[in-house]
């Protein structure tokens, strides 16, 4: 059965995304089902001339699914007004975050950033593009960005600290 | 940019759809499944077509039984029909004459029209205009005792079927066609307390045919024994074709081709 095939090959990135935006396992298996369906319902209306077409089409139905089940949940909202220090992080600490410790600090974030930054950094959308789909301004989209890029930063220093004091220790 | 390195880290690592190592991508990727499967089936319209069908189907049997519960209050009498106020006392009751003839046709649409309690109209009418004669000088009249009518209160739709009520559907308006007989009867139904049904026997002269000219019988006898003696010749002629034919093409596929291809002008 070809959609069988489809969430096969296609399952593990679509829930990897759907979870990226969600952080809650049953929440991204629903975005991951309802985004599946969405496609399978839709496929024979759109036409793709290669594979990454169709790739790129169904990560766009999950985004939209995972945005719509953010505002259902009406727990999206923005931060504005905590400012956070910028500082410089060493090479060493970057070559050792593992892969792990950066999907644990990203769903950390809070709701608004983590949104702003997966669409931005990640999926590569446009300022102007979040901004329509998020129903916010640009600067707001900008200002969100930034704040979460801080945040990231700031944790990954604090990491850097628990890695040095537990050589310490030792 | 300010830590450029550490954000190309995080892309790489987010956007990487391979890495299996991480602890969040553990999910029921079976149970996914099937919900997807059991959305996208089409025997899901197909049950939902038959909880529709199942539905209508209780909906109609509710609207059957409380039709065949309460017939009345659901049935709207017609324009065309007219209701018949059935006569209350038989104290004086009017029979008129020539009614025995039509009762029965009556009562047929009285049985027929029970559950509604109405009769027609013009049927009423038709009966009374087919049985009475033009010529009321020839009628004789018999009267018979009627045991059905003796009962003291009867009930609207018992009136109706013993024939009763008819009368009284038409007889301002039929005052004029009324023959001097009935009115004479009348008038004898009122003094008499007796309910009493009246039979009359009609003689009635039919005119005779016109007589047959023997000219016109000569033809008529002429006719019939051409018009015999060419169809017997017809029947006899096609008889033998079919035997010749059976006999030519035997018992098989061929002879029914032929019995179909049989004309008059194959011979």
């Amino acid at each position: 059965m070809a959609q069988k095939q489809l969430f096969e090959g296609y399952g593990n990135v679509i829930y990897r995304l759907a979870f990226r935006y969600l952080r809650e396992r049953a929440d991204a298996e629903d975005v991951v089902s309802e985004a599946f369906c969405l496609a399978f319902e839709n496929i024979g209306k759109a036409t793709f001339q290669s594979v990454p077409f169709f790739e790129a089409w169904l990560k766009r139905i999950t985004v939209n699914e995972a945005l719509k089940s953010l505002r259902k949940r009406a727990n999206f909202h923005l931060l504005s007004d905590s400012e956070f220090e910028i500082e410089a992080v060493s090479e060493n600490t970057i070559e050792r975050l593992s892969a792990a410790q950066i999907w644990e600090i990203v769903s950390q974030l809070p709701v608004g950033y983590r949104t702003v930054f997966n669409l931005y950094e990640i999926e590569g959308y446009s300022h102007a593009e979040i901004a329509k789909m998020l129903n916010i301004s640009e600067g707001t989209s900008k200002s969100q960005l930034s704040k979460a890029k801080s945040l990231l930063q700031k944790r990954v220093i604090e990491l850097e600290k628990d890695y040095v004091q537990s050589k310490i220790v030792r | 940019m300010y830590n450029q390195k550490l954000f190309d880290k995080i892309r790489e690592t987010l956007s990487d759809d391979t890495a299996e190592d991480v602890s969040p991508f553990e999910w029921d990727k079976k149970a996914v499944w099937e919900r997807i499967e059991t959305r996208n089936s089409p025997r899901r319209g197909f049950a939902f077509s038959r909880w529709a069908a199942v539905a209508a189907a209780f909906i109609g049997i509710l609207l059957l039984g409380k039709w065949l519960l309460n017939p009345h209050s659901s049935t709207q009498l017609p324009p065309s029909l007219v209701k018949v106020t059935p006569q209350r006392s038989l104290a004086n009751p009017l029979v008129e004459p020539l009614k025995v003839a039509a009762t029965q046709q009556e009562k047929a649409l009285v049985k027929k029209n029970k559950s509604y309690g109405y009769v027609e109209k013009m049927l009423v009418v038709e009966d009374r205009w087919a049985v009475e004669p033009e010529d009321s000088s020839k009628l004789s009249q018999v009267v018979v005792q009627a045991d059905a009518i003796i009962s003291p209160q009867p009930q609207p739709l018992a009136l109706l079927e013993k024939g009763e009520a008819f009368p009284r559907v038409e007889k301002e308006a039929s005052e004029a066609h009324k023959s001097p007989l009935s009115q004479k009867e009348e008038g004898d139904s009122r003094d008499n307390v007796t309910p009493k049904e009246r039979v009359l026997i009609v003689d009635i002269d039919i005119p005779d045919l016109p007589e047959k000219t023997p000219a016109q019988d000569l033809l008529r006898t002429t006719f019939l024994e051409r018009f015999s003696r060419e169809t017997r010749r017809l029947r006899t002629e096609r008889k033998f074709d079919l035997r010749a034919l059976d006999r030519r093409a035997g018992k098989g596929v061929w002879s029914l081709v032929a019995h179909s291809l049989v004309v008059p002008e194959s011979k």
